[in-house]
Order: C-alpha cells, then structure tokens, then sequence
C-alpha cells in the first residue's frame, strides 16, 4: 500500500490537469470552466510489478492541490486516508492508530517515489490546446512531454520522454466542465493506477474540515518511520 | 484490511474467542442466541446495504450487496456496481476482485484464523465471555443487539450486533475510531436454502 501513496496523490492532480479534456462529442461545456473541486466516489485500482491492490472509496479535491482520498474495505470499514496540503502529504492508518506525516520530498525512497516527480508533472495545466491534436511541450520541471487532444481541445493523454503517461476517458461533462471517468497512470517504473469514478460532483462546496486529519489522539510519525502498512 | 476481516468474523462466531473471567449475563445471554442461530444453520444469504459515514463528510457512500455463507468455512460477500467488489473466504483464504478494475487480491491468513476453526467452536454453549474486549449485551422486544467494544487502540471501536430471538441478524454497526461509522442492514435473509458450489465464484 505505501507504494500507493505517491499514485493516489498523482491521480487527484490528475482530476484537475484532465478536466479540459474530451475525447467524443460533450454537450453543455461552459468555455473557460474548470474544476475547482471534485467530490466522488471511486474505486482505484494500483498495480506493481510485485502485484496489485484495489478498493472503493471516496476522493475530495479542491484547487490547487489539497485532497482527502479514503480507501475503504469491503466491509466498509476505513483502511487508508490520505491528505494532501501542498508539498505535505499525512497518511493515515485508522487500523493503527497511526499517521505518517512529512513533505512529498521526504517520503521514503522507495518504488513509489517514482511517481511523485509525475505528481508535479501531471498538476501542471497543459498548455492551451491549438489547431494540432498534438503539442511537445517542456514541462516546469524542465522535462520534454507530449499532450494530445482531441478534435474539441480537450487532453486525452499526456506522455513524457521519459516513458511516463497518463490517459484519460470516458469524459462526461458535469457543471458545465468535462471530467474523465477513468484515468489510468502508466509510470516508467512499471507502476500503474486506474481509477474510476462513480457520479462526481464538481464545483460544489468542500468545506475546510473535510480536507484537514484528525489527528486527535494519533501517533504521528515521520515517513522515515514507515515500516509498511 | 486482515484485521477488519478477522474481526468482522470473529463477531460472527464470538463465542470462539478466549474466556473473560467475569461475563455479564445479558452480553452471554445474547450471544448464545446468536450462537445458537449460526449452529442451526447449513448456510445462509441475505441482501445487504452498506452505509459508511466518514466523518470528515456529511455524505454516506451506500452500497447495496448480497452474502452467502456455508459450513464449513465458505463467506461470500458481493457489493454491486458502482464501485463494485467480490470477496471470497475460503477457511482461511481471502481473495477479493474488483470486477470494474480486472484486479484480483488473494491472501492467505493464518490457520488459526480460519473459518473452520471459529464455526468448530460453535457447537459448545457460551458459558464466558471473550478476553480482549467489553462485550454488553441488549435486548429490546423481538431483537437483541451486542456490543462489542475490542481494547486497545486499533481502528474499531465498536460493534454493533441486532439480531432476532432466532439469531438471524439484522444489523451490524461498526464505530471506527476516527468517528467513521459503518452500517450494515441484513434484508431478506434465508437460511438452510442449500447453497451451492456456484453460489461461490467470483467469476
């Protein structure tokens, strides 16, 4: 699961950077609207060349890039959060009692990390799509990537030089904004996400709390402490 | 995720945990109609519809399903698209799809943990209670609710039980720690329908 922590992170900035994309004919696009926040349920799906891990739960997103991400069992009980708050990143372990809480950069160097730098990449906003259905475009972290749209504008995968990708599809347009259904994360690593989301809502009210831990009562501890879900 | 697993069905079958020294009479009273319910049966399916309440959120996430349990140690718990999932318990081999996602996660717990072993403790009455945790038990007309409130610090912090006078259970309520709360409601339960073979793939 700790290699998960990075992708989920990289799949909500994924939210906001696909959300001008489309790629079939969409009804009731607004010009110029954007998601400012994203509420969902979702079901992920993470795959490591070690193997795979899934579930249901639920995303809150809210711009630039804060997000509360819950992982639920089947049985419905909470098995992962996680928040983001700018470059911070607090993972919460409700089974444990435990929370590990750091900078995105001082998370452990293990497989996942990977996927932070992709993290940065995919918050980016692309760049506003011309006449092409493709542009090369040198990312802010001085990385070549390739956006590709479709025939309305909107992006349908981003792909960098390195071998990093990301897809988005099945786009409905809800609030007058094109969200993607699924997206899946493809890392050079060998890492992948998909996730799916069920009836998202965009642009309604989240209110602070959600997007805060509550800690009361919990071990934090640094990443450098992580010993493995 | 174990821990949830192993938990849940050790509320299935209370009565195969370790002795407490001094049982309360109304927790022992509820659990042996509870025990007595699951020693009656073969098997046994209901409809379930999950409530998980985060409490970070004013939004419930409702999921609806269905459950299939046979002796010896076969569990069986579908919850239907959206966000679908299959979960599969074999005495003690967990896996669990994800249809939607093409994923499969299988996982072998330890022996002692298996179905088997707990539905071998159902055949003696409940005389103690479990270590290990406060149990209290309810009863309010027709129904009987246990309280299960494990020590320690781990994620739950309580379970709650409503079953009937003839141990079909109705309700399973779990209290996590961090305020998330999770309902279970058991509809249309029959039991002793002959399930079959095919009543249990994930396929």
């Amino acid at each position: 699961m700790h290699r998960c922590i990075p992708l989920v992170v990289l799949l909500v900035s994924l939210c906001l950077a696909g959300c001008a994309a489309a790629p079939k004919p969409l009804v009731g696009l607004v010009p110029g609207k954007e998601a400012e926040t994203l509420q969902s349920p979702i079901s992920i799906a993470i795959r490591t060349p070690e193997g795979g891990r899934g579930g249901r739960g639920y995303l809150i997103f809210k711009r630039p890039d804060r997000f509360h991400l819950a992982i639920l069992s089947p049985f419905g009980l909470t098995m992962l959060e996680v928040f983001s708050d700018g470059d911070r990143l607090t993972c919460l372990i409700p089974s444990k009692n435990t929370a590990y809480s750091g900078r995105i950069a001082d998370l452990p160097a293990r497989e996942g990390l990977r996927t932070w730098g992709l993290m940065r990449w995919v918050v980016e906003k692309p760049p506003v799509a011309g006449p092409a259905l493709k542009r090369d475009h040198v990312t802010a972290d001085g990385r070549r990537e390739t956006v590709f749209y479709d025939d309305q504008g909107v992006v349908l995968r981003k792909e960098t030089d390195e071998g990093d990708r990301v897809v988005f599809s099945d786009y409905q347009v809800y609030d007058g904004v094109a969200f993607p259904s699924v997206m899946e994360i493809s890392a050079v690593t060998g890492e992948s996400v998909r996730i799916t989301f069920d009836e998202p809502e965009l642009n309604r009210p989240v209110e602070e709390g959600a997007l805060k831990p509550n800690l009361d009562g919990v071990t934090v501890l640094p990443f450098s402490a992580f010993q493995g879900f | 995720m174990k821990k949830a697993l192993i938990l849940i069905f050790v509320l299935f079958n209370v009565a195969a945990a370790p002795a407490q020294a001094v049982p309360d009479k109304k927790a022992l009273e509820g659990l042996e109609v509870l025990r007595r319910g699951f020693a009656e049966l073969t098997d046994f399916t209901a409809e379930i519809t999950q409530e998980k309440q985060l409490a970070l959120m004013k939004q419930k996430m409702v999921s609806r399903g269905v459950i299939r349990f046979r002796k010896p140690g076969t569990f069986y718990m579908e919850l239907y698209p959206p966000n679908g999932s299959l979960l599969l318990m074999r005495d003690n081999v967990l896996t669990i799809r994800l249809p939607e996602q093409g994923m499969t996660d299988r996982m072998v717990l330890p022996p002692e943990q298996s179905l088997e072993k707990w539905m071998a403790f159902l055949s003696r009455p409940i005389t103690t209670l479990p270590e290990g945790m406060e149990v209290k038990g309810v009863r309010q007309g027709d129904n009987w609710t246990v309280h299960i409130l494990p020590a320690g610090t781990g994620g739950v912090k309580e379970l709650q039980i409503t079953f009937d006078l003839e141990g079909r259970i109705r309700r399973l309520t779990i209290e996590e720690r961090n305020r998330d709360r999770t309902v279970i409601r058991f509809t249309s339960m029959r039991r002793n329908v002959g399930l079959k073979e095919k009543d249990f793939q994930l396929n």
